[in-house]
């Protein structure tokens, strides 16, 4: 697409174990815009992480990175392979999960922001501590001047967050990642960070990939959201598309999870039984067949692909919610009791234990 | 600052009874009246003074006269009839005055003694730390980037060889190598400037110093591997810091703990090693004359010779405390 900051071909990426290649990533392709934000959605496991440490240039040494990254015309993999110096902290740069181990205890945080604006920018100390304190102050940290010569430990969870945030944006980064931002802070305090992050984003014009297992975090923050699972993309659509007609039953199990302020009080929520696969064989089938109440016996054997279902929406699925084939599928697992991979039907209406999805049916 | 008053307070106290002890084993197993008069610390002088025995003038071996008023004169020249804390309490008034008394042996002040002796001591202890650091935190740091690989295997098993070898073995077999056949170091410590002393102190100091660069080798490498695996060293990597100043800027100092408290601890093995090194490579210096002393119960010239180790020991220690929490500002708070 033209005019896109950052386009993703294929990207594959591998792990080669004991147990045989982990592929932790199979074949994701996308576009963002410049100013734009990308949700990344999916569970533990479902190779969201890893698609950002690849575009980090993260990866361990023996990771099997495939495709192509394209930055504003600059070949990213060709960039990691010559080493480039000024592009990742500068152009491209990561917020982590965890405020508590992303910081260097031993260092004051006037220091670990001035860090790279004196390696990348060539700034003299004392000119980078002053624009760390200004940093400081946008990110909305009170009292920027004496944080500067305190120790990470010395700041709560919500500020020590807000000082990888400053640290992230030191070299005016044109894209941001922010990696499951708010995953390991109060409640109170995410939304305080989610916003704080949009709110930088418009004001410097800046590119975001907002990684995140809650779909109510994208909802209103991301113009566009991809949903993972195990290394798939499962569908791809702008915001509001998606939650307005939703193709995937994957997205449409996730929705469900989430607790939601309009429904009356004791709605149970509803689980998604099972676990993620760990995907090292190639896999003929989907990847959530086993624990999809839409599947049907194709799923087993063919994997589908991604196909369009309106403007910019994506999705990989053989009996897509919404489409006379989705709803005709779920209609005769419910009166079979059991879908085609043998997964009890009852699972997705009780809170039952969640059970190994091969055993379900002999309990049921 | 509290934090560093009770430091020092705890360290006055630890010297105080290392010092008490020290004195009191030496005054107590041994009389010391005998190192001063030999075998005439056994007669009973009060009773000859009182009339009720003879004086025993010329009646053993035919030594001299007036043995009594020699007992006597050393009694109180040496203060032994005063009770054992006021004795202890005039040895510890004279030494932070300077004077540690005499030796029994040559009548030599003993703070003449340490003044010569002592800094040819330091001198090596300070190179052979030199050595061990020196080698050891390259050799970590080398050993941690590639942990596993074939260049950290060969080095586990060299580390695993300079252990095993004593510390006055490898001396021998360098003495051999590089005195003996290629004669590149001189066989006898050369005092005449800064240069000849340290080159005297290359072979010495190596033979201290590489075993212990192999115990901290060891526990440095493991160290730095786990601190490599923290998050902020992905955050480091993320904000496109280059390998090496993240290892010098971000992994060594948090990692440098368990490393730091051994080298503290291990200057024990450091001082007990220079007693045998020195006696090698024939450095006059303070282990050695340490070492003579005990043999021929010079006590004046031992209990200093405690007193100085004891003092280095706890120095060094409790400076190690205080880089703690230089090391990692949270320990600061905890103090």
């Amino acid at each position: 697409m033209a005019g896109a900051l950052l386009t993703v071909q294929d990207l594959r990426v591998g792990f080669l174990t004991e147990q045989g290649l982990v592929r932790a990533v199979e074949g994701v392709s996308f576009d963002l815009e410049p100013g734009q934000t990308l949700g990344v959605v999916g569970e533990s496991g479902s190779g969201k992480s890893v698609t950002a440490k690849a575009l980090m240039n993260l990866l361990p040494s023996y990771a099997q990175v495939g495709g192509t990254v394209d930055f504003d015309g600059r070949d990213m993999f060709a960039m990691a392979a010559s080493r480039e110096k000024h592009f990742w902290g500068v152009e491209m740069t990561m917020v982590f999960q965890d405020p508590m181990t992303s910081l260097n205890p031993v260092k004051k945080v006037g220091e670990q922001i001035a860090e790279s604006l004196r390696v990348h920018l060539g700034r003299s100390r004392r000119d980078a501590l002053a624009e760390a304190g200004d940093l400081l102050e946008q990110v909305g940290i009170p009292e920027p001047g004496a944080r500067l010569t305190q120790y990470p430990h010395e700041l709560s969870g919500g500020l020590r967050q807000r000082v990888v945030i400053a640290m992230a944006l030191a070299c005016g980064p044109r894209l941001l990642i922010a990696d499951e931002p708010t995953t390991a802070l109060d409640v109170t305090v995410q939304k305080h960070i989610l916003d704080l992050l949009d709110d930088l984003r418009r004001a410097r014009g800046m590119a975001m990939i907002l990684i995140t297992h809650d779909l109510g975090v994208v909802k209103g923050r991301a113009d566009e959201v991809m949903v993972m699972y195990a290394g798939h993309t499962m569908e791809e659509a702008p915001t509001t598309t998606l939650f307005a007609e939703m193709r995937h039953p994957y997205t449409e199990a996730l929705l469900e999870t989430i607790p939601r302020i309009d429904t009356p009080s004791h709605t149970r929520l509803v689980p998604i039984p099972g676990r993620p696969p760990e995907v090292i064989e190639v896999l003929d089938g989907c990847p959530f067949a086993p624990r999809c109440r839409y599947s049907i016996a194709r799923c087993l054997t063919n994997q589908p692909d991604l196909t369009s279902h309106g403007a910019g929406h994506l999705c990989a699925c053989h009996a897509p919610v919404g489409t006379p084939s989705g709803t005709q599928a779920r209609s005769a697992n419910e009166s079979a009791g059991t879908t085609a991979t043998g997964l009890d039907m009852d699972q997705f209406t009780r809170n039952v234990p969640v059970a190994d999805p091969g055993q379900s049916g002999a309990e049921g | 600052m509290t934090y560093l008053m009770r430091r020092l307070a705890f360290m006055f106290g630890v010297l105080v009874a290392v010092t008490f002890l020290a004195f009191s084993a030496t005054n107590v197993i041994g009389d010391p009246l005998f190192n001063v008069v030999g075998f005439y610390a056994s007669v009973d002088c009060d009773a000859v003074i009182a009339g009720e025995i003879e004086d025993v003038v010329g009646t053993i071996a035919g030594t001299g006269i007036g043995e009594c008023e020699r007992v006597i004169e050393a009694r109180e020249k040496y203060h032994l009839d005063d009770s054992l804390p006021v004795r202890y309490g005039r040895w510890i008034v004279g030494m932070a005055q300077g004077d540690f008394g005499d030796s029994y042996a040559n009548q030599m002040p003993v703070s003449t003694i340490l003044a010569e002796r002592l800094p040819k001591s330091v001198l090596l202890m300070g190179v052979s730390m030199v050595v061990a650091l020196g080698v050891s935190i390259p050799w970590s740091v080398a050993a941690a980037y590639r942990a596993n690989q074939p260049f950290d295997r060969a080095s586990v098993a060299a580390g695993f060889g300079l252990l095993a070898i004593p510390g006055f073995a490898l001396a021998i077999i360098l003495f051999y190598f590089f005195i003996v056949r290629w004669q590149i170091f001189p066989s006898r410590f050369m005092d005449d400037n800064l240069f000849s002393r340290l080159h005297s102190l290359v072979l010495p100091a190596a033979s201290l110093g590489l075993p212990l660069a192999a115990v901290y080798q060891r526990l440095l490498r493991t160290d730095l591997i786990t601190t490599l695996q923290e998050d902020f060293v992905i955050t480091a990597k993320a904000k496109g810091l280059s390998d090496r100043r993240i290892m010098f800027r971000h992994v060594l100092r948090p990692s440098m703990f368990g490393m730091i408290t051994v080298v503290g601890l291990n200057m024990s093995a450091l001082i007990g090693g220079t007693i045998i090194i020195e006696q090698i490579f024939s450095i006059p210096g303070f282990g050695r004359e340490l070492y003579v002393s005990a043999i021929r119960d010079d006590i004046t010239v031992v209990l200093a010779g405690v007193t100085v180790l004891a003092t280095a020991f706890v120095v060094i220690n409790t400076i190690v405390d205080l880089l703690y929490s230089y090391l990692d500002p949270r320990v600061r708070r905890a103090g």
